[in-house]
């Protein structure tokens, strides 16, 4: 990969983090609280943590890591946030209820795999695609990550 | 290859800490409807 294309992509992670930082910032108000504040430093966090990692080779990995998991875990919270409110539209209208901010937040993690992909991809010829951090593995994980999730909210009242 | 070798040791531990976490999220997750 080229320094160009790297510079590109790493200025779309810049662009798409703080384009969903500066959402969260409206709907999440700091001067609301504490609890408030957690969604927009996490933001914060994958704005500059993540773009920083992804700077260098060796440290692209962990980026990658953080990035997927941010994205996860911020799709399974949000498609809750959306199941809780949009309750009187139906499962189906209320499960895309936050779609929109979920798939920003996909695209997000698609910019990191393609970094990602620019540093590592001639070392993962040959590698079984549910390896670590291969394709395989994000899909078990973007399963089992909100299972989790929902068994802990359901069983843990 | 393997980006991060914890081994099995590392890695159940691992992944005790980010299932109990997660359990513990959706616990402590609740939005007003």
């Amino acid at each position: 990969m080229g320094r160009a294309q790297r510079s590109a992509l790493l200025w779309a992670l810049v662009a798409l983090g703080l384009g969903g930082w500066l959402l969260h910032a409206r709907i999440h108000p700091l001067q609301a609280g504490l609890v408030m504040a957690i969604p927009p430093s996490v933001g914060l966090l994958d704005v500059v943590g993540v773009t920083l990692l992804f700077l260098g080779r060796g440290t692209a990995k962990l980026g990658y890591l953080l990035n997927g998991l941010f994205a996860i875990y911020g799709i399974t919270i949000m498609t809750h946030f959306g199941l809780v409110r949009g309750a009187d539209l139906g499962t189906l209208r209320a499960l895309t209820t936050m779609l929109p901010d979920s798939l920003l937040l996909f695209g997000d993690f698609l910019v990191g795999k393609a970094l990602f992909d620019g540093y590592w991809a001639e070392a993962r010829t040959g590698v079984k695609p549910w390896n670590f951090l291969a394709p395989g593995w994000w899909v078990v994980h973007f399963a089992l990550i909100p299972t989790v999730y929902a068994l802990g909210h359901v069983l843990w009242k | 290859m393997q980006y991060f070798y914890v081994g099995k040791p590392g890695w159940l531990v691992l992944h005790a800490a980010a299932i109990a976490f997660t359990f513990w999220l959706g616990h402590v997750v609740r939005f007003q409807p």
